[in-house]
């Protein structure tokens, strides 16, 4: 056969395909040839060297087909399969439970009576889910490397027995096809995470929620919570704005935390150790305690029974709710200016103490 | 081997050899004879699929009165390499491990 031959039965098997695709696939085949005959081939021998064109027509269109795929709808049914929603009926959960590392946790009140959690499978992410009497709780955990597959496989799994060697090359095929697919998509890389776990609760839920990360933030606003709600992470901000509920705690080690609008029917406890504590509109029935072990207390408008404000290294400013004559204060600074001074014989208690800045605090209607 | 794996350790060979310098076709397919094998329309997909991405630049020379393509790598190549490197760390780890077990 010689090189233009074999050029039109390749043109023939293509049939079907772009002019401009047909194009290349000819350039390409005929350099192949021509660089062949070149390094000492005849032409027949160099025709002879390429496939038949049949084979050649079947290879291209299956990864063209192959690539569109990758390119475009495998991308996004990865895409899709990486992002989940779990719905339940809210009626059936009395307790939420979300543990996660560095993933944020963002809370809203949704339309329905469900409870959805939405959240992306990132590289390495690894999500458990349990369902217990009750109680759901999603866990989230952050694996790297080689720890990668045994954590996916405890998942699968929902053990954590030591890994047969059968298991173990499960776990290593599931990685390998894993960074296959990173590596053949176009990314190459890890792909873009999107971290967060959107979690949408009825606007009023008969249950109670507990969230903890480790280093990330925490956000819930407008739900009304028949339970206790508690927040907590070691490393990042907490914000919690029109939230009802049975008693809250929010609890940060090294992050900002900000109380808006929210009212606990017992107690509403919120404590940093190392940043500031913003209360707007915080109101409970029983104890309100804002503790930072340094950083400022800014309060505004805040009611509750016994008002305890503390921090060990800033400002207690802001406005009480109500007539002072309605308090027994207490209040010390071993460090700066103090308008509240102590007394009263209110019912209610307020507390404020700070050991290094001054206390501003005055109540307002 | 799974089909997305041997993609992708193809694509990263490529780009190893245009990193050492540009090439043509013929010349890709013998400098991955020994280790790959490679056919003319197993390479000619890869190469359509890495100008895709812009990991590598294509452009025409004229030679012996006929054209010839050549491909030359990129920044977006580049960091391929390096991340494929930085992917299998973890693929050897578990290699050597495997390794070690049967011994």
């Amino acid at each position: 056969m010689t090189r233009e031959e074999y050029l039109q039965a390749l043109r023939a098997a293509f049939t079907g395909m772009p002019e401009e695709d047909i194009e290349g696939v000819l350039a390409y085949y005929g350099e192949m040839i021509d660089d062949r005959m070149e390094a000492g081939m005849t032409e027949e021998a160099a025709v002879r060297a390429m496939e038949d064109p049949a084979v050649v027509a079947s290879r291209v269109r299956a990864e063209n087909g192959g690539e569109e795929k990758t390119d475009g709808e495998a991308k996004k049914s990865e895409a899709d399969s990486r992002r989940k929603e779990i719905r339940r009926p809210a009626a059936q959960v009395t307790q939420l439970h979300i543990q996660a590392e560095n993933i944020r946790v963002q809370l809203t009140a949704g339309e329905s009576d469900d409870i959805v959690l939405r959240y992306t499978i990132g590289e390495n992410d690894v999500f458990r889910l349990h369902e217990d009497e009750g109680v759901l709780t999603l866990e989230h955990q952050c694996v790297h490397g080689a720890n990668s597959f045994r954590a996916k496989r405890e998942a699968a799994d929902g053990t954590k027995q030591s890994l047969s060697l059968n298991e173990l090359l499960d776990g290593i095929g599931s990685l390998l096809s894993d960074l296959g697919r990173t590596i053949a998509g176009n990314g190459f890389g890890i792909a873009a995470q999107q971290s967060v776990i959107e979690v949408e609760l009825p606007r009023t839920y008969h249950g109670g929620v507990r969230v903890n990360t480790s280093n990330a933030r925490i956000s819930m606003s407008g739900v009304t919570c028949k339970k206790a709600v508690a927040l907590y992470t070691s490393n990042a901000r907490i914000q919690l704005e029109d939230v009802t509920a049975a008693s809250i705690g929010a609890k940060s080690s090294n992050g900002r935390i900000e109380v808006l609008n929210t009212y606990a029917r017992e107690d509403l406890q919120v404590s940093s150790s190392n940043a500031r504590i913003h209360a707007d509109g915080a109101a409970c029935g029983g104890l309100l305690s804002l503790t930072t072990s340094n950083g400022r207390v800014e309060i505004a408008s805040i009611s509750g029974a016994d008002i305890r404000l503390r921090t060990s290294n800033g400002a207690v400013s802001g406005t009480v709710k109500g007539e002072k004559s309605e308090y027994t204060v207490a209040s010390a600074t071993s460090n700066g200016s103090n308008n509240l001074g102590a007394g009263g014989e209110g019912e209610k208690k307020l507390q404020v103490v700070t050991s290094n800045g001054a206390i501003n605090v005055t109540f307002v209607p | 081997m799974d089909a997305q794996i041997k993609r992708g350790l193809i694509e990263a060979c490529i780009l190893k050899l245009l990193q050492r310098g540009d090439s043509y076709g013929y010349q890709l397919v013998r400098e991955t004879e020994e280790l790959l094998s490679l056919s003319e329309s197993t390479l000619y997909p890869v190469l359509r699929r890495l100008e895709a991405a812009g990991a590598l630049a294509v452009y025409t020379v004229e030679h012996n009165g006929r054209l010839r393509k050549y491909y030359a790598i990129t920044d977006v190549g580049r960091r391929r390499i390096s991340d494929f490197l930085v992917e299998w760390e973890s693929v050897m780890r578990v290699y050597d491990f495997i390794r070690r077990d049967e011994a």
